[in-house]
């Protein structure tokens, strides 16, 4: 995983330094827009937590995601709320009487900002680089059995590199191709050194009349490729059907992996969601 | 011929996002009678904490099974190899939930005991049916003392919220018996629950911060791989304290967070433990699961009170010792209640 991240920042600082090289092209793609978008699909939620389960688990679910993006003449910026609440299941889960299924709540917040570095008039393609602010949290209710359940979550608020193209398919057409990729280099997590579903650092001194999310969210560390992996990969086709209406077609790729603890017990979530969004551009 | 190319193109894009799936995440260990007990004996060598507090080496119960499980081994024939290993540590808090049915560990509290919860109750305590969905409370008769039953300490809050609001309601009782002599809090049947209920109830008895508790637990997949022991403190909680005498009543039946319960109220110095040792398991389980879909929980802790004494597999034993036999049941005499109530009114 260390060599695929190694490649794909060395790809980054190369494209970014050709890029930042050519000539700066001042023509613009698309006039100011703002763009509100609504949009919803089916979101495949995989997750193995060695720590909880030798087990992978699986779950489908319908998500519900609002984003604002701002499309100026030279940079984006984009704002996104996602949420979805899917039950995870296993090989096993309702094969016997003490199976186990997992209620998994995923937030997802997110801020870009993208200045444009070149423009490939060949292919009607825009490139933009910029940074993403992001925070997830994945809080995991595990049933075992009847009467008994276990809270475990992750929260994780990171800086990545973001790298986004926009191609347009046909002249004078509003209609166009968004591929956005981003990868955190510096996180903020509530993560380190957990050894077991009890054992952990972050979890001593809580006080547990209270909610004890914000008080491990204080207890976390800042985090980078040596703990925690992710990556987020969109793809996205955007038709306009009349100058403020359109729709959103979306694939996203998300997964991330850490390890709890020195080595040991990592836990890998995958995520592949296929949205349709209504959007609306003023 | 357009359509049929951009279909190409989506199947194609779907079946490689489909594979993600494989690349980035391993398939599920193998759901063989071998694997099975492999994760089952290493799941243990990694998180139980008891192996040397119970004197069980580990290794050997691997020499001494492992050669006997092989891929004709029937599912039967592995849940019977693992209920003895299960049964052999008899930690309360290892179990195993299988279709073949659920191994729990041998109870401390011993046949003699007698078989009802309260004995001839309206003896002693004013009848009434329960007053509170975690609490049975009801004032003692003749004696103006309050008697608390919690039967267990079972319960979660809502969402992160750990402890469960039913408990809460302790406060309201404690005010109400604000002028009592006095309260016994009877745990005799108390099998445990959830930790944070029990430091809930003990907080409102508390007249100050005390070390009531240390620990260690596993930190690592290796045998020696311990944390330093920790403290565990317990400090006033609630708006009101009741400070006046209190009797906790305990039983070999009186087990994990009853015992957490039972390690904090003793170290109050109005407090006075009645009855007999406690059941001695309190450990921190954890979940774990084997590809066939059995469950078992293991613990990953042992416990000690506030001068390092081992609880675990031994249990608190009583200020006051007494027992309550099955011929006192007989003749409707329940000696733990009645000691209680004296130390009560002999410290007033």
């Amino acid at each position: 995983m260390k060599s695929i991240v190694g490649i794909i920042l060395i790809s980054v600082i190369f494209g970014c330094s050709n890029t930042f090289s050519q000539e700066d092209s001042t023509v613009a793609l698309f006039e100011t827009q703002h763009v509100f978008s609504l949009s919803s699909g089916i979101s495949l939620h995989t997750v193995r937590d060695e720590m909880m389960s030798p087990l992978m688990y699986r779950g489908t679910q319908i998500p519900l995601e609002f984003s604002y993006r701002y499309c100026g003449v030279s940079n984006r910026h984009t704002v996104l709320f996602y949420y979805d609440n899917s039950e995870l299941n296993s090989s096993i889960t309702n094969k016997t009487i003490a199976s186990h299924y997992i209620n998994n709540l995923n937030l997802n917040f997110q801020y870009s900002f993208a200045t444009k570095v070149t423009k490939f008039e060949d292919l009607n393609t825009i490139c933009f680089i910029g940074a993403r602010l992001s925070s997830i949290l994945n809080l995991r209710t595990h049933y075992f059995l009847s009467d008994k359940s276990h809270t475990s979550a992750e929260q994780m608020t990171g800086l990545g590199i973001y790298l986004l193209t926009e191609t347009i398919f046909k002249k004078e057409s509003n209609d166009f191709l968004r591929v956005e990729i981003n990868i955190p280099f510096v996180s903020y997590t509530v993560l380190n050194n957990h050894y077991n579903a009890n054992v952990g650092d972050d979890l001593n001194d809580l006080n547990f009349e209270e909610n004890v999310l914000w008080q491990v969210f204080k207890k976390g560390n800042l985090v980078s490729f040596n703990k925690l992996f992710e990556i987020q990969a969109d793809i996205s086709y955007n038709i306009f059907v009349s100058s403020y209406i359109g729709f959103d077609i979306r694939y996203r790729f998300q997964y991330y992996s850490f390890e709890q603890y020195e080595e040991l017990f990592n836990s890998k979530v995958l995520n592949n969601q296929f949205l349709v969004g209504f959007m609306v551009k003023l | 011929m357009k359509i049929v190319k951009s279909a190409i193109y989506i199947f194609l894009f779907l079946s490689f996002f489909y594979g993600c799936e494989k690349m980035f995440l391993e398939p599920d260990p193998q759901n063989t009678p071998e694997q099975n007990f492999e994760i089952f004996w290493k799941d243990f060598d990694r998180y139980y904490a008891q192996f040397s507090i119970r004197h069980i080496d580990w290794d050997s119960v691997n020499t001494l099974y492992r050669p006997q499980i092989s891929s004709s081994t029937t599912e039967q024939e592995l849940f019977n190899l693992i209920s003895n290993i299960v049964l052999g540590i008899n930690d309360m808090h290892i179990d195993l939930h299988t279709p073949f049915g659920d191994v729990y560990w041998k109870s401390k509290a011993p046949a003699s005991y007698p078989s009802k919860r309260l004995i001839n109750a309206c003896k002693y305590i004013q009848c009434g049916s329960p007053q509170n969905s975690v609490f049975e409370y009801r004032p003692c008769k003749n004696a103006d003392i309050g008697y608390i039953i919690i039967p267990s300490f079972n319960g979660q809050g809502d969402g992160l919220t750990f402890v469960d609001p039913r408990y809460l309601a302790i406060d309201e009782i404690l005010l109400q018996w604000k002028d009592k002599k006095g309260i016994i809090i009877d745990l005799r049947w108390n099998p445990g629950g959830n930790g944070f209920n029990a430091e809930t109830v003990a907080g409102r008895f508390a007249d100050m911060s005390h070390l009531y508790a240390q620990y260690r637990e596993k930190i690592g997949p290796r045998k020696q791989d311990f944390s330093q022991w920790k403290s565990q403190t317990i400090d006033a909680k609630g708006t009101y304290q009741f400070l006046k005498p209190v009797v906790v009543l305990t039983s070999r039946a009186t087990s994990s967070s009853a015992e957490i319960f039972v390690m904090a109220m003793s170290t109050f110095p109005n407090v006075t433990i009645v009855g007999d040792t406690t059941g001695g398991g309190i450990g921190a389980p954890v979940y774990r699961e084997l590809p066939n879909g059995w469950t078992y929980r293991l613990s990953t802790r042992y416990y000690a009170d506030a001068q390092q004494r081992i609880i675990e597999d031994v249990g608190i034993y009583p200020d006051v010792p007494v027992i309550t036999t099955v011929a006192d049941s007989s003749n409707g005499i329940d000696r733990i209640l009645e000691k209680g109530i004296e130390v009560i009114v002999n410290s007033n």
